[in-house]
Parts: C-alpha cells; structure tokens; sequence
C-alpha cells in the first residue's frame, strides 16, 4: 500500500492514520500501534525538514509474516543525503521501532522501519 | 471553609483531632532528618491523611472528559508535593497551602492533555471510555489491548477506536499553547539527578549540547518520560506503570514532548 502526499506537515495526518489503521488490522497492541503512528510521524517529518515545499512525500507500507509491517518514507529531499546516525530524530526512530535503515538512490531518499508487534509485556 | 452550624460541631472536634496530630507529624518532619525512618513515616502519614482533600478536588473537574482516577493520581502528585514543601513557621494551615498545589497539579493535566483545544464532547467520550477501557483491559490480560478488542469491549467500530486515538494526540496543536517555559515541578535534587543521567544516557547524540536546554524546558515528567521511552527503552506500558499515569496519557505526553523538541532543535540531521 502507498500514498502520496504533498511535502507539508499538514498532510501527515494521513500517513498517521493509514498507518495506525494498519497496524489495527495487523492486530498491534495500543502502546506498539502508537509507538509506529510516533515513528512514521517523525520519519515524514525529518524527511519534510528537507525537501521543498512543492515536493512529495511518499509512504509505502508492506505487511509481512507474523505481524511483520515495514514502512518506507521517502522524498526527494534537497540534499539528496540519509539522516545521521547520531542525530536526536534517528535516536527516536530506533527506540521506536525494531529497526531503521536509510538509503538514497538518485536523490530519493528513503527511511524504512521495520516494527513488530512486540512482546506481551507484562502490565500489572 | 468555615463551619457554622451546630450539626457540624463533631465534624468540628475531629478537624481539631486531625489537626493536631497533622502538627505532630509536620513537627516530625521538621526534627528528623530527611532519611529517617521516621521522617518518611511522617511523610507518608500526612500524605494519607490528605488523600480524601485530594478526592474531593478532584471532583470538582468531573464531566470535563478526564478519567477521575487519573485526576486523583496527578492531584496525589501535587499533595505530596505540597507536604515536601510545606513550612509550618509560615502560619497558614496546610490544607490551605496544599489546595491550590493539588488543583495546580490537576489544572496542568487538563493543559497536559491539551484540553484547552476544545475538542467535540464526542470524542472527549470517547477518548476518555477507550483510555478506561485500556486500563481494564490491560490488567486483565497483562498487555496492551489492540484495537479490536477495544472495539468489541466498547462496542463501538475499530475505525471509531482509531479516530478516537488520533484525537487523543495533539499532533497539530501542539506548541502553539505549550509555554515551553520550565515547570514549577522539579525540585533541585530530582533536577540534578535527572540531568545526571541523561548525560550519560545523551552520550551518542551529536547534537547534545543543543538537546539538553530544550530537554530542561520541558516539565519533569515530560522529560522523565522522553529517557525511559527514547533512551532506557521502556515500553508505554511500563512507563505508565512507572509514572503512576494511563498508558493513554504517556503517549500524548511522549507526542507532545517530542513535537516541542523537534520544534525547538535546530539540528542538522543531513
């Protein structure tokens, strides 16, 4: 599944919810379904603070084997160049998720992350 | 509050038995030191004591969408606070110091949860049956709930469950109201500790130095979240178990938190 969306923050909300909506098919608990809704948001919107304003940015999930979901965002951002891995956002991503990669391909840039459901932690 | 009519003599007489043994355990904690068994005794004896003060404050703000249990939970916050701080030389009795502290407390929730939005009652409802049916859930099977179960325990659709946890957030709200400016609630030592650690914990981030002030203006227990979840690893749930909040609640506050530090850091992340 893939969507489309104009380069601005406004839009995200739908990223958001997609993604959520995925997450509630794949079964995610609560606090694992709103750590990948805060993962996406920050993903698109790391991209967003480089890529101009007519841009687009592009979300692309894929649901894998046992509640497997990879999110890929990608821009064609202005400097045409993967996140820092020692930056605060990247930080985030990866308490976030199970596992973040970046890569460029012809100025394209894309942050996949990789979250699963999780283990049953044990609340009370 | 003042009593006047006969019928509430004997409530009268038992104000003056409460109040004198509140003035023992205050004198307690004003002789003993701060690590002492006894002081800690008195501490929690005069929070107890307090707890029903805390009730029915917290009842004043019912039918404004908030679980009452969670209103009580941060009003607790704020009353032991008020014990931690109180200074008996200052003449005034501690309840009457200790109210506007404990509605503080439970006002800055409200803020927290960014109630000052108005927000359709509907969905305040509903946010507030999912956040309650959350906590049931989750202590009946000891994780997190998802999304269709609390469809079917609500009986509602699971796209109105989603639409209500979108809600839940702040998203697009945020820093627009949020002062950003420090919080009333980090005392010196909890301060220090906190920023002690979070050197430590803040080690691999290139942009530390310009992190840690943005971090600082946040309030204590948006910052104590942000290390559990960013930099221990602590999941939602844990952290809520932790902090004394709904899990509901930890994710708005970790969302806000962290819209106002993205807002605020002007790293070069490229």
């Amino acid at each position: 599944m893939r969507i489309e969306l104009p380069a601005a923050s406004g839009y995200l909300v739908l990223a958001r919810t997609a993604v959520a909506a995925m997450c509630a098919r794949l079964d995610y608990p609560l606090d694992r379904l709103e750590d990948v809704k805060l993962a996406v948001d920050e993903a698109c919107s790391l991209l967003l603070s480089d890529t101009d304003a007519d841009g687009t940015l592009s979300v692309a999930m894929a649901p894998g084997e046992d509640g497997q979901l990879n999110v890929a965002v990608s821009a064609v951002t202005r400097h045409g160049k993967t996140p820092k891995q020692s930056s605060f956002a990247w930080t985030v991503l990866s308490a976030l998720v199970e596992d973040v990669s970046a890569s460029v391909d012809a100025g394209q840039v894309s942050i996949t992350l990789s979250a699963s459901r999780g283990d049953s932690v044990v609340v009370s | 509050m003042s009593v006047t009519s006969g019928a509430s003599k004997r409530t009268t007489r038992w104000d003056d038995a409460a109040r004198a043994r509140e003035r023992v355990l205050l004198d307690t904690m004003a002789a003993e030191p701060k690590d002492s068994p006894a002081y800690s005794r008195a501490r929690d004896e005069l929070v107890t004591i307090h707890l029903p003060l805390v009730e029915h404050l917290a009842r004043r703000f019912r039918d404004r969408g908030e679980p009452h249990d969670d209103l009580v939970q941060v009003g607790t916050i704020g009353l032991i606070k008020a014990v931690d701080r109180f200074d008996p030389d200052r003449g005034v009795e501690f309840s009457t110091y200790a109210t506007p502290t404990i509605v503080g407390e439970i006002k800055r929730h409200f803020r927290d949860r960014g109630w000052s939005i108005r927000v359709p009652r509907r969905l305040q409802e509903m946010r507030q049956h999912i956040s309650q049916a959350t906590a049931e859930l989750s202590q009946k099977s000891g994780r997190s709930p998802t999304v269709a179960e609390l469809a079917e325990a609500l009986d509602l659709s699971e796209e109105e469950i989603l639409e209500g946890l979108e809600s839940a957030q702040a998203y697009s709200t945020l820093s627009i109201d949020s002062s950003g400016g420090g919080d009333d609630d980090s005392d010196p030592s909890s301060l220090t500790e906190t920023l002690g650690s979070e050197d430590d914990a803040l080690e691999g981030v290139e942009y530390r130095e310009s992190l840690k002030p943005l971090l600082a203006a946040l309030s204590e227990r948006e910052r104590q979240i942000i290390m559990m979840r960013f930099f221990q690893n602590m999941t939602q749930a844990q952290i809520a178990k932790e902090v004394g909040v709904s899990q509901m609640h930890v994710s708005r506050l970790l969302t806000k938190a962290l819209l106002e530090l993205r807002s605020g850091l002007t790293e070069d992340a490229f």
